[in-house]
């Protein structure tokens, strides 16, 4: 078993291509999944790629229409930058614990691949592009192409999460709801990402993820268009339909930290809420 | 220092700051070994047989069969098994002690090793009762066919862990014949005393030495000694040090937990008052008894809290289900207990159409009065000033008044509650004869001898003071350096809120013996033995008579808001006024005052734990949820003066009055928020959410 | 694989030891530095705290091999420094030890929150600690000794 430090990109690219690795960047999911017991090294059964510290991956950059945020930024760092939008600053302000966003990434919240994911319910919200990249080709894949199920991506071995693209957008509005296990350093039981832009009244986009009630962040692109080009009014009016149309898409599940039925009742709850706001 | 309550810094802050204190999992010894448990996985099997793989040089395996005397833990019942040997009757339930010189071998033979079980039917629900206990005051049966209505409700309350942050363990040490261990414990005489029995050595072949502990909440009161006789076996065999630290997850699967209860309440009512009430607490011990009979017997005794309910019909069962047995925690069965009749008083006040605070109010202890166990409330009761100065400091009656409103979704909560000090009874006289020893040396420096253990409430500190203050000397010619069996007599364990007042209670003696005796640059020893004071009068059997030397009282005031989308409730404040008779210390009483209510009333609204079959759901820190800094709100703590004649400088219990009213306070003022009755805590969203579908509909 | 250097403590080590090794046990038992201590192991309770660069983070999640070239501070260290006994007294002056054994993780918290915002309000100074579990205090006698380090050591920060 190797372990690669890479010093650049195209080092890390060229380990990654040889076959299957992993790819760990701050580690903090990997080595609680993996970890042995106490004075042992983790159980890590392939290579290892270390790519925290790779320079090339430490950037935050306004591009033309958007903002490229590094795949190793570390979450500290985009709470505290002010191109990043605010919506994704309030929601890492919820991001695990001060301890965690100091080595915590976007590309590692994404490889991850967690339905309670906070970052991901707003990455989701934002349209954002995840760029992977490998020796041989970039590709630039809508973070719902990455991620497929529970720790499930379409990631290729020799690809690693180059950087993340935010889509310029502003909107007239936007919500953050984490609903954890208590009020800081928690897991999601529901985390929710609203964003609306509105026109003479007019809903021009709206943008509604939920986290920790489906197999992935839940988006419905269907339910949000229906609804654009509405008067606000009349969007407030069908609050009670919309969200029973969610509740029937999302399959929120019972577990140690909460239940289906609170789930499914949060969902429908915060999404009336953030709805009714338009009134 | 004029006042003795006027605070300290506390002697061991600065080692604890600085990271220099040693914790047991801080000992690093040549040739080291270490060593884990091998674990049943069933709730409940037979063992068919263990295939132990060929053993790689230095690795070595102990179970039942290497115990050489008896095969139990030593507690109060003595039905708890150090190895399993012949059935396991709980998840996790030790089979077999490994050990290995390295973490790496020793996993590999952990992971190696076969147990072959054959599983039986476990037993989940309150069935086979292992203790029942009951007593009555008064004429209960005559009042309830006398009454005016009759009022019923059953309240439940969940199982709460520790959660101490130093998981438990030992390192043990061989050395000329003894075998030393060193852990993170509360009760150095507990473990010798196990030692003594599962070993069957003389008194002299064991030593035990309390490291720094880190946190403990009653989680290290008992269990621990099953670990140290686990340890022994080895380190007696193989004359190594051997070094069992637990991980997270192991601690939270197998230690002891606080009982989960279920408490049926009837009351008597004639002419807006209570004239009796029938009580039945049914504890879930788990798979063996160790303590549940004494956490039963301390629920019971708090059967009317603050209250005087002049006919009571007190029964209780411990039983036993094959889950991981539950033990002591701060509080002791008194918090499953406060929670039932706070929110009683509280319901039936409503039921009435009476306003629940007078009418709570109008039952208030006073001095004189007959406890629960027709026993003496010989001193004085300060409740009223206090219940008056903490609703003045929340603003109680504005807020609970405003809060009536529908839709603020705010609450406001008050719990007054009492809290004996001490072991029950005559259980001091009778069981522990606890015995200090003060120590001069020719430096005129004067060494504490006691076994009680600082675990974080500041003994250390408070002890010192009691004899510097004694003596008048000055702090630092006071020595008191962590308990070893060997050079300190039993002053009893580190339990029941005793150390203040009865452990420092002797050394103040002591200190008087001393201070008479007094001879500069002679080195002597001087010993108090504890006295039970003669007006106390306690019989075991019926439950009748003065259960406790003194109580404390406190009275606690939480302030919620609840979301009513995602019904999470957030503590907005917290206001408590606490008479502990004297504080010895009055920064680190603020400090138990804190520490306590914080549990408390997550106990009540945030912290769960439950089983599945019975393996537990919550298996760590990420599972089982305690409060951050974010969860916990801004507290206003007072303590009063009501000096206790026999506590040092006046001083009564204090450990876990502060725990002991969080939950019902925090769970009336969630009741008012969203307006549904609460009966059953933790208070969780999920429980709010089915609250308010259940009725909704 | 190269050897894993970093500077501990203020002075450049290298270590020849498995990558993936957790920071935490590389702390404890191969340089006997145990002021961290290990409460979880999983990065909830921050008894494990160390400073990477100034910033607090749980060393019982780190790979060794993610602090390759970077500074590690522990409490050791950190401790005779003049922030420190600011915090010390703060600590000591409000009563926020009890048991100890999350408190070089608190001090950790402290410093790397102070860093960071070197005047915080309440709501802050919560939000700062809130990686760091301490079942003794409930935490009002660490906020408030928080506020009395910002206060006494103005200009340290």
């Amino acid at each position: 078993m190797r372990h690669i430090i890479p010093e650049t990109l195209e080092e890390a690219l060229h380990v990654i291509a040889q076959g299957p690795t992993i790819k760990l960047a701050g580690g903090t999911d990997i080595m609680v999944k993996h970890r042995a017991s106490q004075g042992l090294a983790a159980k890590l059964r392939q290579d290892v790629v270390y790519l925290l510290n790779v320079p090339d991956l430490h950037y935050i950059r306004k591009e033309d229409n958007g903002l490229r945020i590094g795949g190793m930024v570390p979450i500290e760092t985009l709470l505290h930058h002010d191109d990043v939008p605010k919506i994704l600053r309030d929601t890492l302000l919820d991001f695990a614990s001060p301890g965690l966003r100091y080595v915590a990434t976007l590309a590692g919240n994404i490889a991850n691949a967690s339905p309670a994911g906070d970052a991901l319910v707003t990455l989701y919200a934002l349209d954002a592009l995840v760029r992977l990249k490998s020796l041989e080709r970039t590709r630039d894949v809508p973070i719902e192409a990455v991620i497929v199920g529970p720790s499930q991506t379409t990631i290729q071995d020799d690809e690693l999460i180059e950087s993340v693209f935010l889509p310029d957008a502003s909107f007239t509005h936007t919500e953050w709801r984490k609903v954890g296990t208590r009020r800081a350093d928690a897991i999601s039981k529901v985390a929710f990402t609203g964003c609306v832009t509105l026109d003479n009244d007019i809903v021009q986009d709206i943008r509604l993820a939920f986290g920790a009630v489906f197999k992935t962040v839940y988006r419905n692109r269907s339910l949000e268009k229906a609804l654009i080009g509405q008067h606000r009014h009349d969007v407030v009016k069908q609050s009670d339909a919309l969200c029973e149309k969610y509740l029937e898409n999302i399959a929120p599940i019972d577990d140690q930290r909460s239940n289906a039925s609170y789930r499914n009742t949060v969902t429908k709850n915060l999404l009336k809420a953030f709805i009714e706001k338009l009134s | 220092m004029k006042n003795i309550s006027d605070s300290i810094p506390k002697v061991d802050a600065h080692e604890k700051l600085s990271g220099s204190a040693k914790y047991v999992s801080d000992y690093m010894l040549e040739d080291m070994h270490y060593a884990k448990t091998v674990r049943s996985p069933h709730a409940k099997a037979k063992i068919k047989a263990i295939h132990i793989p060929t053993l790689k040089p230095g690795v070595h395996v102990f179970g039942a069969k290497d115990i050489p005397a008896k095969n139990h833990v030593n507690m109060i019942f003595d039905d708890w098994p150090v190895f399993a040997e012949e059935t396991v009757n709980h998840v996790g339930e030790p089979v077999l002690l490994v050990v290995a010189p390295d973490r790496k071998l020793l996993k590999e033979t952990v992971d190696a090793i076969q147990v072959e079980y054959d599983p039986l039917t476990p037993e989940f629900s309150l069935k086979a009762f292992a203790v029942h206990k009951a007593f009555k005051k008064g004429d209960a049966e005559k009042a309830f066919s006398e009454a005016d209505e009759i009022i019923e409700e059953t309240y439940e309350t969940g199982y709460q862990e520790q959660a101490y942050i130093e998981p438990q363990g030992f390192i043990g040490t061989y050395e000329d014949g003894k075998t030393t261990l060193i852990g993170s414990i509360q009760c150095p005489y507990y473990v010798k005393n196990a030692l003594l029995v599962t070993l069957g050595c003389a008194e002299n072949e064991v030593q035990v030495i309390q490291a720094e502990v880190g946190g403990a909440f009653g989680g290290k009161e008992e269990f621990p000694s099953l670990m140290a006789c686990q340890l022994a076996i080895a380190v007696r065999t193989l004359k190594k040090p051997i070094k069992m630290i637990y991980e997270r997850e192991e601690d939270m699967a197998v230690t002891t937990k606080r009982h989960p209860s279920k408490t049926r309440m009837r009351a008597a009512i004639k002419d807006g008052r209570v004239q009796a009430i029938e009580a039945h607490v049914s504890l879930d011990a788990g798979a063996y008894t160790g303590l549940s009979g004494v956490v039963l017997s301390r629920a019971m005794l708090a059967v009317s809290s603050a209250y005087t309910i002049p006919n009571l019909d007190v029964s209780g069962h411990a039983y036993i289900t094959n889950t991981v047995p539950n033990g002591a925690f701060r509080g002791f069965g008194a918090p499953q207990m406060i929670f039932a009749i706070e929110m009683f008083m509280h319901h039936i006040g409503k039921a009435l159409g009476d306003d629940p605070y007078h009418f709570r109010r109008k039952h208030l202890v006073k001095q004189g009065d007959l406890t629960a166990t027709a026993g003496i409330y010989r001193d004085p009761i300060l409740m009223d000033k206090m219940i008056d100065k903490a609703t003045a400091m929340a603003d109680y009656h504005k807020k609970v008044h405003a809060y009536n409103a529908p839709d603020v979704y705010r609450g406001i909560g008050m719990s007054w509650f009492l809290h004996g000090c001490g072991f029950t009874g005559s259980g001091e006289a009778e069981h522990i004869k606890s015995k200090v020893r003060l120590r001069k040396d020719e430096a005129n420096r004067v060494h504490i001898l006691v076994a009680a253990v600082d675990m974080g409430q500041g003994a250390k500190t408070t002890l010192r003071k009691v004899v510097a203050h004694v003596l008048k000397l000055p702090l630092d010619q006071v020595i008191f350096d962590n308990p070893d069996t060997d050079r300190v007599p039993d002053s009893g364990p580190t339990v029941a809120s005793r150390t203040a007042m009865i452990v420092g209670g002797l050394l103040a003696r002591a200190a008087e013996k001393l201070k008479t005796s007094w001879e500069d640059g002679v080195a002597y020893t001087v010993e108090e033995q504890y006295k039970q004071p003669d007006y106390i009068k306690w019989d075991e059997d019926t439950m009748q008579g003065d259960a406790y030397p003194a109580y404390s009282w406190g009275v606690n005031i939480v302030e919620v808001a609840v979301d009513p989308v995602t019904y999470q409730v957030d503590v907005i404040g917290i206001w408590s006024v606490y008479d502990v008779g004297k504080a010895l210390d009055e920064r680190i009483i603020m400090g138990q005052a804190d520490g306590g209510q914080a549990q408390g009333v997550a106990y009540g609204y945030l912290e769960v734990m439950a089983h599945k079959q019975g393996v537990l759901q919550h298996k760590n820190m990420t599972d089982y949820i305690i409060p951050t800094s974010v969860d916990m709100a801004p507290t206003e703590n007072v303590v009063i003066d009501n000096p206790y004649a026999f506590g040092p400088y006046g001083a009564k219990g204090a450990g876990e009055l502060s725990l002991v009213g969080g939950a019902p306070a925090v769970a009336q003022a969630i009741e008012q928020a969203i307006g549904k009755k609460i009966c059953k805590i933790p208070a969780t969203p999920e429980h709010i959410e089915e609250l308010m579908r259940r009725e909704s509909h | 694989m190269k050897a894993i250097e970093f500077t501990l403590n203020d002075e450049l080590v290298t270590v020849d030891l498995q990558p993936h090794m957790r920071l935490l046990d590389v702390l404890r038992e191969h340089f006997l530095l145990t002021g961290p201590k290990e409460g979880c192991g999983e990065g909830e309770c921050g008894a494990c705290a160390v400073l990477l660069d100034g910033h607090i983070v749980n060393s019982c999640l780190l790979p060794l091999a993610n602090v390759h070239k970077r500074h590690v501070t522990t409490i050791e260290h950190f401790s005779r420094s003049k922030r420190y006994q600011v915090i010390e007294e703060a600590m000591i002056y409000e009563g926020g030890v009890q048991c100890g054994i999350c408190t070089p993780g608190m001090v950790i918290a402290i410093e790397s929150l102070l860093n960071k915002d070197p005047n915080p309000s309440d709501a802050a100074i919560r939000i700062g600690l809130s990686g760091n579990l301490c079942r003794c205090t409930g935490y009002n006698m660490i906020v408030k000794a928080v506020k009395r380090a910002a206060s006494k050591g103005e200009g340290l920060w």
